[in-house]
């Protein structure tokens, strides 16, 4: 019974783990659209396989990014600029 | 009376019209010009023969009027369960999950905003799932409305785009020859469906795949052609939806719908001609006890149904379609669909040599053409390991299985003495 009950609290604190996360800005379409083709921001389409190829919707001037790349992008991408992701 | 032809022959397009052969299209033409469409001339009409003679008059009573019959009679069982059950089930896992997707994502884009395309991936599963659980009869019966609107809604745009500006004044004018062997050879796998037969052949069965085939080539090379004269090569070369540029430049926003609902039901007939396909494949083998696990009669049909579904279910929900890897698995089960129609072609070559038939020997070259063309294709592809790492694990762990299952449970093949070998009509 011990053992459930501390299977439940885990599983009770992983789910809620993303609500105690740092907090990641969100941005509207128009938000965005104002700043395309702006030299201070770098988009970054992180859709991977299917997800990017059959969207028809795709940003331009948009570089499409791996988040299993994550660690190298530090260096891939300048840290004084706006960086956008856009994942759906 | 037509009814029968017309469901036949709309399975027989099933993946002929689904949105992943539209992409390909729009690459082949814009990477290839004039020559594509040369190559998609070829490669319909070594469909028409490959289909000629799987279905010749003469292999009825010799291959048992089915494709397993054929294969057994003419390759032998272990390589006949072994091709027919890795290159089925790889089809019907992987391809819906790809283009599921697809749909999700055309609904989402096109038609609903709000509308998750997960959500929408899912429902169209589980419409063409409650469909096959209902009765195969409904599944068959809802295939010519799958495929008559992809049909319907591509001429409306090839009409559109016969009468529009780009007609007199096309933007990519170069239609100068281009070579490409991947992507030319690769033409071949846009006409893959034909060697479908289905179960109840009381009729000529070589016709309604003839009558699928001719205006799936005639509206193909329409609409390559206006998608070069209405989209720029380059563009056209490089996009991953070369159909949707092309609908919207021909009819804008409209276009975009038309195309939408040509995407949403092309992927359902083809999940919905996948599943006849592996269930009637997999029917057959049970039927001769050559299904491993199965005992000898007629196939679980709604079990095997509901389990390929929560496979593909599974498969979307642990986001294998956002997996770069998906596209090199579906290649890989296209090209194992391509071998297994090279070795029926070899089969038929085979029985009707014994037959002392004179198209042999044009078994043994199609047969060769299209073997030989799926190993050019995996060799030339750029993910070509992971290719070869999969066929193989699948094809060696599947004739394992069927090794030891006919080890364990011995199934003898009728064979036919010298005079039942005359062939027949039955």
């Amino acid at each position: 019974m011990k053992r459930v009950v501390v299977l439940l609290i885990a599983a009770l604190c992983f789910s809620l783990s993303p609500v105690f996360a740092g907090t990641v800005g969100m941005m509207e379409i128009q938000e965005l659209k104002p700043l395309l083709g702006s030299e201070n921001v770098v988009i970054l389409d992180v859709r991977t396989g299917r997800d990017w190829s059959t969207s028809e919707f795709k940003i331009p001037g948009a570089i499409r990014a791996s988040s299993s790349e994550f660690e190298t992008w530090g260096n891939q991408f300048p840290k004084d600029k706006k960086i956008v992701l856009y994942c759906a | 009376m037509a009814w029968p032809y017309v469901i036949a022959a709309s399975l027989s397009v099933g993946w002929t019209l689904s949105p992943d052969v539209l992409v390909r299209l729009g690459n082949g033409i814009a990477e290839n010009r004039t020559l594509f469409l040369a190559a998609l001339g070829f490669s319909a009409l070594m469909s028409a023969l490959a289909v000629s003679l799987i279905r010749h008059p003469e292999l009825r009573n010799n291959g048992k009027c089915s494709q397993v019959g054929l294969l057994v009679q003419g390759i032998g069982r272990v390589p006949a369960m072994t091709l027919i059950l890795v290159s089925r089930i790889s089809l019907v896992l992987l391809i819906p999950t790809g283009l599921l997707v697809s749909a999700g994502f055309a609904f989402n884009e096109i038609f609903l905003y709000w509308f998750p395309n997960f959500g929408f991936a899912f429902i169209v599963l589980g419409v063409i799932t409650l469909l096959h659980l209902a009765g195969q009869q409904y599944a068959r019966m809802i295939q010519p409305v799958f495929a008559g609107i992809v049909l319907l809604s591509l001429l409306i745009l090839c009409l559109a785009g016969i009468g529009g500006p780009a007609s007199s004044k096309p933007i990519s004018v170069d239609i100068g020859f281009s070579f490409t062997g991947p992507v030319l050879t690769g033409a071949l796998l846009l006409f893959l469906g034909f060697d479908y037969i289905t179960p109840k052949n009381a009729y000529e069965s070589r016709l309604p795949a003839f009558a699928a085939l001719l205006p799936c080539l005639f509206l193909f090379l329409f609409w390559a052609m206006l998608s070069l004269q209405y989209v720029p090569a380059d563009k056209l070369a490089s996009t991953t939806v070369p159909h949707m540029l092309a609908a919207r430049e021909i009819l804008g926003e409209p276009g975009r719908f038309i195309m939408g609902a040509a995407i949403i039901s092309g992927v359902s007939g083809a999940v919905n001609a996948l599943f006849h396909l592996v269930i009637d494949s997999l029917d057959g083998l049970a039927r001769r006890h050559l299904l491993p696990g199965h005992p000898a009669r007629g196939l679980h049909r709604r079990v095997f149904v509901s389990v390929f579904a929560i496979v593909i279910g599974v498969f979307m929900m642990a986001g294998l379609a956002g997996h770069e890897e998906l596209e090199s698995y579906i290649q890989a089960s296209l090209l194992l669909w391509l071998l297994l129609v090279g070795m029926q072609c070899l089969a038929a070559g085979r029985i009707l040599k014994q037959l002392d038939n004179s198209r042999a020997w044009q078994g043994f070259a199609l047969g060769l053409v299209y073997i030989c063309s799926a190993l050019y294709l995996t060799a030339a592809h750029g993910q070509a390991a992971i290719i070869i790492r999969f066929s193989l694990i699948a094809l060696v762990a599947t004739a394992i299985a069927s090794t030891l299952w006919l080890w364990k449970k011995p199934a003898y093949e009728l064979t036919h003495t010298n005079h039942e070998k005359s062939g027949g009509n039955s």
